[in-house]
This record gives structure tokens, sequence and C-alpha cells, in this order.
């Protein structure tokens, strides 16, 4: 674009879109999350780190119709919390649960407790869900345990579905190995899992599932690169992305951050460059970007020629 | 009514369980009622506010005008106007009737005790805010004597660590079951009018009015010589020593005065603008001559009181 004056006009940044899309891994996550808070069942969900759990949970939470309204109704059927972190006590996972709920005014551990049981009972909780499962420690699924029993106790009467999800590596599934111990807490818990899907792994995408949210993202973008034409890379960007330095366990599926990342980062690119679609060299580089520089040294030296923020002289 | 979907920020910045003001509540009455509907202790919601704020007190007087109280605190936690919470005490009439941004509690009354009508808290768990004003000791709408010791001898608190939401620290007591004795009709129709100076001052009050009500208090009980016998309740015993002149200006004392000397409001609007010579009996003042101009100044400036009661 010219203006009179026959400058070029600066080109408006690239935007990247982070709206959630209903992909085929966000499908299969959030099915299995519903059926569970459907039939009150207990889980635990695997699935490799970038997949989109979080974003999924948020955005089921989002759905799940939770309500505060000023005459003193509150409703809460899906409480999703992330696993406190460095470990703690049992109370560190009652704050947790307490801070969803709003403003909850300082009071001892042992009213807490309690409050928090009732107030899940009056908010309606059908579902809990804890993303980051594999930061829970001995002490925060005993809590959990007890809180869900008093739920299920008189006066409240309550069973409540419970998915601990976490990220895996390999065949390896976290919380598997502590349920399996004879101690008579893990197997009261081992018990009340699901029998037939107690523990499951979520895939991430195939080639064909790949294709699909190549085409949503050509929707996304296409009113910053017109003639975006994505699709025809479907192939080589499975490839790249199944490589073993990202699929480390050999899965052959993708995941939706890599896919992103890949993605974003060459539109980016094309589109400072002033490009109308995206072609295979600034994807390539990408992509060898991700593969085989991902752990190369960038140097930051020398000042910045173009300051991305205002400066003002001070007197 | 409003609502909070939990993708909204103001989710995180709420209560658990939120309630609004009804009418005419007090903020006490708001308080214990956020307790109760959020399954808290007795003074949990008021021991948050206050720590938002590490200047205020924890007392009575915080709340009839709660000049020291995080209101803005409490607004945003309740997802409601700060302008709800403030009519939920007298502040921003004080306010108005002494001309001062933040009115002190010592311009409403010098002394409080808590008191409360059972049935408003059986009936609605509401204290409303004609329990903070001096003199009344009868519910208005329930005409029944307010309760201010528990059947166990205890004096009522409104907050107690121990306790839970409407109930007697002491021994648990529910205050809705606290006994309901019918008020004294010649009591009622006292307290009647006392309500009727309040209102008139709720809602006309100015600095202007309080000089003028003052100048025909003053000149009343020069020119009568007499007033009616004192009111028999608490905030009409002697006052210590140091404490006459701020009792002498609260507007509990300045409406006992009125009652006692037997002046209306349209007393106070015929004192309220200029008279051809400065008397009480302005206020009683009739001729039988046709289009007498004082009759008609007079009756003009009771009309005002009149067509605002229409209006309303």
């Amino acid at each position: 674009m010219m203006t009179d004056g026959n400058v070029p006009a600066p080109c408006p940044p690239f935007v990247v879109h982070d709206d959630f899309l209903e992909t085929a891994f966000e499908l299969r996550f959030q099915g299995l999350l519903q059926q569970a808070w459907r039939q009150r069942t207990w889980h635990v969900i695997a699935a490799l780190p970038g997949s989109g759990k979080s974003l999924g949970i948020a955005d089921l939470t989002h759905q799940s119709n939770s309500r505060k309204d000023t005459k003193g109704a509150t409703r809460l059927p899906l409480l999703a919390i992330r696993a406190p972190k460095n470990g703690g006590k049992d109370q560190a996972l009652g704050t947790a649960f307490c801070t969803i709920f709003g403003i909850v005014p300082a009071m001892p551990w042992y009213v807490r407790r309690a409050w928090l049981v009732q107030a899940m009972a009056e908010t309606g909780v059908e579902c809990i869900i804890i993303d980051d499962a594999q930061d829970l420690n001995l002490a925060h699924l005993a809590f959990l345990k007890e809180l869900t029993d008093n739920m299920a106790a008189p006066p409240y009467e309550r069973i409540v579905s419970l998915c601990l999800v976490t990220a895996h590596s390999g065949k390896v599934i976290p919380l598997k190995e502590i349920f399996s111990r004879p101690d008579i807490l893990w197997r009261q818990f081992r018990r009340r899992l699901d029998t037939e899907r107690p523990f499951c792994v979520v895939a991430g995408h195939t080639e064909e599932e790949v294709r699909s949210i190549l085409e949503a993202f050509e929707t996304l973008y296409r009113d910053q690169l017109p003639d975006l034409h994505l699709l025809r890379w479907t192939r080589p960007i499975f490839t790249w992305l199944t490589h073993t330095t990202l699929d480390p366990d050999g899965t052959k599926r993708v995941t939706m951050d890599h896919l992103t990342r890949l993605v974003t980062a060459a539109l980016r690119r094309s589109y400072e460059q002033g490009a109308r679609d995206v072609d295979a060299a600034t994807l390539t580089q990408t992509a060898e970007l991700m593969i085989l520089r991902r752990d190369e040294l960038v140097e930051i030296a020398g000042v910045p020629s173009d300051p991305a923020f205002p400066v003002q002289e001070v007197s | 009514m409003a609502r909070i979907h939990i993708a909204d920020p103001a989710w995180k910045t709420t209560f658990p369980f939120l309630v609004e003001p009804r009418k005419n509540e007090w903020v006490t009455g708001l308080l214990l009622h956020c307790d109760e509907v959020n399954h808290w202790g007795s003074g949990t919601t008021l021991t948050h506010i206050c720590r938002l704020n590490e200047k205020t007190a924890k007392s009575n007087s915080t709340l009839i005008v709660p000049s020291g109280l995080a209101l803005d605190a409490l607004a945003d936690a309740l997802a409601i106007p700060h302008e709800s919470i403030v009519a939920t005490t007298y502040q921003a009439e004080l306010a108005r009737i002494y001309g001062v941004a933040n009115p002190h509690a010592l311009l409403l009354s010098t002394s409080f005790s808590f008191r409360l009508c059972p049935a408003c808290v059986a009936e609605d768990r509401l204290l409303t805010r004609t329990l903070v004003l001096p003199h009344i000791t009868i519910c208005p709408q329930h005409q029944i004597v307010l309760v201010n010791i528990c059947l166990c001898g205890t004096a009522l608190r409104p907050f107690h660590w121990r306790a839970l939401p409407f109930r007697c620290f002491k021994c648990g007591l529910d205050w809705a079951e606290l006994p309901r004795k019918k008020a004294d009709q010649g009591r009622i129709e006292i307290e009647e009018q006392l309500l009727s100076y309040y209102q008139f001052f709720w809602t006309y009050g100015t600095p202007e009015v309080l000089a003028s009500t003052l100048r025909l208090v003053y000149d009343s009980v020069v020119e009568k010589g007499e007033i009616r016998a004192p009111l028999s309740d608490h905030a009409s015993r002697p006052e210590p020593l140091g404490r006459s002149y701020r009792r002498t200006s609260s507007l509990g004392y300045l409406v006992h005065l009125l009652w006692q000397l037997d002046l209306t409001p349209g007393d106070i609007l015929v004192y309220a603008d200029p008279l051809p010579w400065r008397s009480a009996k302005w206020t009683r003042f009739q001729c039988e001559a046709p289009n007498c101009p004082y009759v008609t100044l007079l009756k003009a400036r009771r009309n005002v009181l009149e067509e605002k009661h229409k209006e309303e």
C-alpha cells in the first residue's frame, strides 16, 4: 500500500487468533469429560503436553451454565481447578477449590474444610475436574477422597464425577502406580474409578484431522493473507510434526500446540514479507527451527532499531 | 436480578453467594444476610471488609454511618452498585442535612443500643435502618416492641465470632424466636410522629432547613416556656459531662425537641424562609381577613410538603 508521498504505509501488526477450535482431540477429550459428568464416574485422563487439555477444560467450564445471581442462588455444576504446584498439604488443594467460588474470607482450615463441602453441595457440583493432576500428592488425593465421601454422605447425598487430567509421556500414566498400592486408602480410591475406562489416554491428531484444522486456520487468517491455501501443505506439515524431535514417543499423532506454533509462525513471517499466501520455503524454514534448530542459542546484542513502545522525553 | 456467568471476570471478585439489599435494609442486616447465605459465621463478611481498610474499627457507629468501612469493596464483592450499599446506611442523608462529606454517627445519636424486630427477622431475615433511629422502640411495620435482650438475659450483639448469623452468641437462640410484645397504642402514635420528623429530614433536610429548625426550636422554647414530658427511652437519659454539645447537635435530639414542643414538619417549612418578624407564633397564625397576605404566604410554604406527598 502506498500513500500520496510514495512512502509505504506501515503494515499493521500480524494478529494471532486464539479462538478455541473444536478439534478432533477436543471432541474426544470433552466427550470423555461429558460422559464422566453425566454418569458420575471417576477417571484418570492423560494426554500429551500441548494437546489442548486446559483449553478444553476451560471451554467446557464456560459451557457449563455456572452462574451467580444476586438473589443468593449460585450454580456450579462443573468445578474445574488446576492442581496446586510445589506440593503442599491438603489445605493447598482446599484453597484451590475455594478460589473457584470467588472471594472466600479468611477462616480457619477446619472451618473452611466443612464450608467447602456445604458450598459444593449447595451450588450443585456434579463433576470435579483437576487439571495437571500429575502434581497432586498423597495428601491432596486423600483430601479429595474425604471431600467426595462427605458429599456422598447424608445430608447431601451427592455423587460427583471426578476427572484427574494429567500430562503424560511414553507409556507411563501418572497416578496409576499410586492407585495400585495395597494401602486401604488407595484400594478405596481405585474402587471408585470407572470399571470400563479407569485410565484413558486421549490421542493427538491424525493427518486427516490435521487437514481439517488447517482448513479452519485458512478461514481464520484469510483476512490477513487473502490467498491463503494451507490444505496443500497437510502432508509435509504432518510429517514435520511427527518427527522424533517433536514426537519422541512415536505416537504418529500431532499436538495442537505444535501445529499452532508452526502455522502461526510461518503465517506471521509471510505476512511481514508482504505475501498473500504462505510458501513452501517459509514453512520449511519454520519447521527446521522447530525440529533441527529448536535448542539453538540466539544471541541478542545491540539496540533494537525500532522500539515497539513509545518513548517520551522528560524534562 | 443481575446474573454473573463463570466467564465474567466478576465471578472471581464476588462472594460465592450474592445478596442484594432489600427495601430499607440496614447494612448490619445485609452483612448478616450475606454471612447466612454464604454459610459463614456471624461477622465474617464484616471482618473481611474491615481487613480491606486497616483504619476501620469495628464499632456500632461504623454501621450507622460507615465512614471508615470499605463500602466500595462490599459493593464489588456483591456485584451491586455502590449507591445501593450507601442506601443501607444514613450516610447520604446525614451528609446532605449537615453539609459534610463524611458525617459521623454522632450526628444521628450519641448513644446506640442494638435492638431488633423478631417478626422482621422471622419473615425476611431483615434488620431495617429504622432500628438505628433514636427514640424508636417499636417496629413500624409489625407494631411490636423492639428487643435488645435475649431470653437467656444476654444483651443482643449484631456480630460475634462464636455465633451463627441472626442468633444469640450465648445461647444460640434464633432472633426470630424472640418474644413479640404488642406495643402500647399511645407509644405507637408518638413514634409515628417521630418517624414523620425523620422522614421529613431524610427528604428535605439541608443545612438551611436544619438551621431554621434550630431557630424554630429556640423561639418556641423562649415563647412557650414549657415543653412536653421527656421520652422514656435510653436516649433521653442525661449524658456524661462533655457530651452535651454533641448531643444537642444530633438529629435524634432535634427530633426529640420537635416532638416535645409539639412542632410539625410544616412549621419548619414556615420558618425556613424570611418572615415579617421572627416568632414561633407564625406557625399558628390565623387571620379572618379575606386574602390576608400572611396567611397566603404561610399556606404556600406548607403546600410544598403536601405537593411533595402527592407527587410521591
